[in-house]
């Protein structure tokens, strides 16, 4: 039964997104069609939930009313003949595409032996995110009343983590009929997928290339962590992925879809807003305005504007969560003191750059993107990507050199999470400037982003 | 997951052997007097009903008098401890101990096949786990920079041999030193799932008892009231996860409890005992 569960709601969620995609078609191939269907169905249908539940509603009656609600319009964009697919394209697989599903099958089957074997332990997920989820599910530890001490789980959590994770792992709950530790995790599952999915289609997208995409799903399919944080219940695989969504949306210009996945980001953890809601905002701006452009104040064209105006919209659909939040005077994360910390960038070294939690990733990826940044900023997609990469990592930078989050730098907690979450959107970058110095001379050249071969929706 | 900071003082007393560690942990069991501890390891024999549910604390004397040490989680059975990483581990020493008093084991020089066994020794499942991971080693060298210089020679073969560009060279040799990587991370996956499915565990030791005890104290406590009281964070958040379908009094309640979890049942009624974890009954309950 749990089983059946947790397919039926991704096969809705996949519905719900695919209706809401076919609202406004672009250019994606089958796999990105899926990808962002999916992400987006997950987000749409948990701020749904939750803004019904923020209204008054009951959980149940939220979950009735969203899905009759979503059900309508994806029967009423299927009716319409909107409702299309692209057609399924599926290439032998050459054999170094075998090696990549053997290894990533190999991880998927660990996370899974995981979650199906063992029952949750990691302590974050006891409480800030299943923990919440199973007390939100039970309704009797939990209360939108706020000055109820049982207020949004805070009796065992903070009340200021956002309800992404929890509202999807809840909705499962509902309709499995009962609560177990499966439930609570399995979505890492789903987004651990949905990331190596997300960095093969956009880094074939741009590159074209096969064996480069393979690689590049290789590297973040292994980073070591990736798969204790898809099996463990806690927010930061779903962090990942929707920001590294955000940034392969981004390339395929679609700008408010880019800002929604900020969103999505956002509402799975707070870190999501602080990391790639800058990032994104820089790089949709990039891409816009050539440096000539900033510099010669050329800032006035119409429809520039509006493209990064969608993407802001894109976030603002997340209102109804800072609109709570600020109604019941919730912060947006907790208290961090601004004060220099000297031993900083010699912890960073040892610990993320030379640490084994990472292993050689990050020493290997930033000489990658400092080097090829000589070359990303002469293409608008270029500039984008050199935008995103290095405002992530200036805040996370801020935040674990200047901040008193410098605490979780120095215990090696919070700071190898939020490279985590980084870790997908540093694997793209640095694959598109990997690639773009490989191809110096017709990336100089051609200074528009290539023609992608894909269908149109 | 917060890490524990636990604030070691050490004091020492030679005519005694005895070490107490403010976190009331005694040193008293002795491996080895006057042993040099150049290139040398520590061999350890550990019940395995000890096996993931203890920190070993390994501490020395130098020969200068200064004491150190080290803690690792237990492992069941023979297992070698590495020590070489640490700057105190050198030379001649007074004495190593440990606090585990039914391990049994010796310092000794490393081998060959230590060197492999000490690479090879797979991931801990255990709470921290999820914060970052265990360092490798092979011949004392750390496995990154191991990689990096697979990755250097790999990269340096494909440009001068296959005269390869120097960026997709590069590609490559990180291709190969991340295959490495990849496949030293496989083996402690299977080596974790092996050790789990063999153990017949379904979490990690420190918390197998409260789960069998969590697990009846939810039938007992039924439509009643709960908090918890004297466990420790994780355990606390353990139990307030599993018996979240159950009402929960919140510290601020002003309501007492029907039933509290504890460590300590302070001469309260006991409804349900299982290893040092209590179900007691509260003030209004009969």
């Amino acid at each position: 039964m749990t089983i059946l569960a947790i397919i039926g709601h991704l096969v809705l969620n996949f519905l719900l997104g695919w209706s809401l995609l076919s609202l406004k078609p672009k250019e994606r191939n089958w796999g990105e069609h899926l990808v962002s269907a999916l992400a987006l169905g997950i987000y749409t249908e948990t701020i749904f939930v939750a803004t019904m539940m923020f209204l008054g509603l009951g959980l149940k009656t939220a979950i009735m009313i969203t899905a009759s609600v979503l059900t309508g319009l994806t029967f009423l964009t299927w009716k319409r003949g909107h409702l299309r697919f692209p057609s399924l394209v599926i290439e032998k697989p050459k054999w170094y595409e075998w090696l990549l599903l053997l290894t990533v099958g190999e991880k998927i089957a660990f996370i899974g032996w995981q979650i199906f074997r063992m029952d949750l332990h990691f302590d974050d997920a006891t409480n800030h995110w299943a923990g919440r989820a199973h007390s939100l599910f039970g309704g009797i530890n939990w209360s939108f009343d706020p000055d109820s001490p049982l207020f949004l789980g805070s009796h065992i959590a903070f009340k200021n983590y956002p309800l992404g994770t929890i509202m999807w792992s809840t909705i499962t709950a509902v309709m499995n009929g009962e609560w177990n530790d499966v439930i609570a995790r399995i979505e890492g599952l789903v987004f651990f997928c949905l990331i190596v999915a997300t960095v093969w289609s956009a880094v074939w997208r741009f590159s074209q290339s096969r064996w480069f995409a393979a690689f590049a799903a290789f590297t973040v399919s292994a980073l070591p962590l990736h798969v204790w944080h898809a099996a463990s219940g806690y927010s930061d695989t779903a962090v990942t992925t929707f920001g590294v969504l955000a940034l392969a949306v981004l390339l395929r210009k679609e700008w408010f879809l880019a800002g929604i996945m900020v969103a999505g980001a956002a509402w799975s953890k707070n870190d999501g807003l602080a990391l790639f809601a800058p990032s994104i905002f820089v790089g949709v701006g990039l891409w816009q305005f050539s440096w000539q452009d900033i510099i010669k104040i050329r800032w006035f064209e119409k429809q520039k504007w509006q493209n990064i105006g969608c993407c802001f919209l894109g976030i603002a659909t997340l209102a109804p969560w800072y609109l709570y939040k600020q109604w019941h005077s919730l912060s947006l994360s907790e208290h961090m003191d601004f004060t220099w910390h000297p031993d900083a960038p010699n912890l960073f070294w040892d610990y993320v750059m030379m640490g084994p939690t990472n292993s050689i990733l990050w020493i290997c990826l930033f000489p990658v993107m400092v080097v090829a940044s000589f070359v990303l900023h002469q293409r608008e997609a270029g500039r984008a990507v050199f935008g995103v990469f290095w405002t992530t990592f200036a805040v996370i930078i801020y935040v674990f050199f200047f901040t008193s989050a410098y605490e979780w730098l120095k215990i090696q907690t919070t700071v190898h999470r939020t490279m985590l979450q980084f870790s997908g959107i540093a694997v793209i970058a640095s694959s598109y400037g990997i690639w773009s110095l490989l191809n110096m001379k017709e990336f100089t050249q051609n200074k528009k982003t290539l023609p992608p071969r894909t269908q149109s929706t | 997951m917060k890490k524990i900071i636990l604030g070691f003082i050490i004091l020492f007393w030679p005519e005694a052997f005895l070490f107490t560690v403010q976190a009331q942990v005694n040193i008293s069991n002795i491996l080895a007097t006057n042993v040099n501890a150049d290139n040398a390891i520590i061999e350890l024999n550990l019940p395995m009903e000890l096996d993931g549910r203890v920190y070993v604390f390994l501490v020395w004397v130098t020969s200068e008098g200064k004491q150190a040490y080290l803690t690792h989680v237990a492992k069941g059975g023979k297992q070698l401890y590495e020590m070489r990483h640490h700057p105190e581990w050198r030379g001649p020493l007074k004495l190593v101990a440990t606090n585990v008093n039914e391990a049994r084991g010796s310092v000794r020089q490393a081998t060959f096949l230590d060197e492999i066994e000490l690479f090879l020794v797979p991931e801990r499942l255990m709470p921290a786990t999820i914060n970052m991971l265990n360092k490798n080693t092979l011949f004392m060298w750390s496995w990154n920079h191991i990689l990096l210089v697979v990755l250097a020679i790999s990269a340096l073969i494909f440009f001068i041999i296959t005269k390869k560009h120097i960026v997709m060279a590069l590609v490559f040799g990180f291709v190969i030193a991340w295959s490495m990587m990849d496949l030293r991370k496989m083996y402690d996956h299977f080596m974790i799932a092996q050790h789990i499915e063999s153990q017949q565990i379904t979490v990690p030791k420190v918390l197998e008892d409260l789960k069998v005890f969590l697990h009846r104290a939810g039938d007992i406590i039924g439509p009643n009231s709960w908090k918890t009281e004297d466990l420790g964070v994780l355990f606390r958040h353990f139990a307030e996860y599993k018996l979240a379908e159950h009402e929960y009094l919140p510290y601020e309640s002003p309501t007492p409890p029907d039933f509290i979890i504890t460590s300590k049942p302070k001469n309260r009624e006991v409804a349900w005992e299982y290893k040092g974890y209590y179900l007691v009954k509260g003030k209004n309950k009969p």
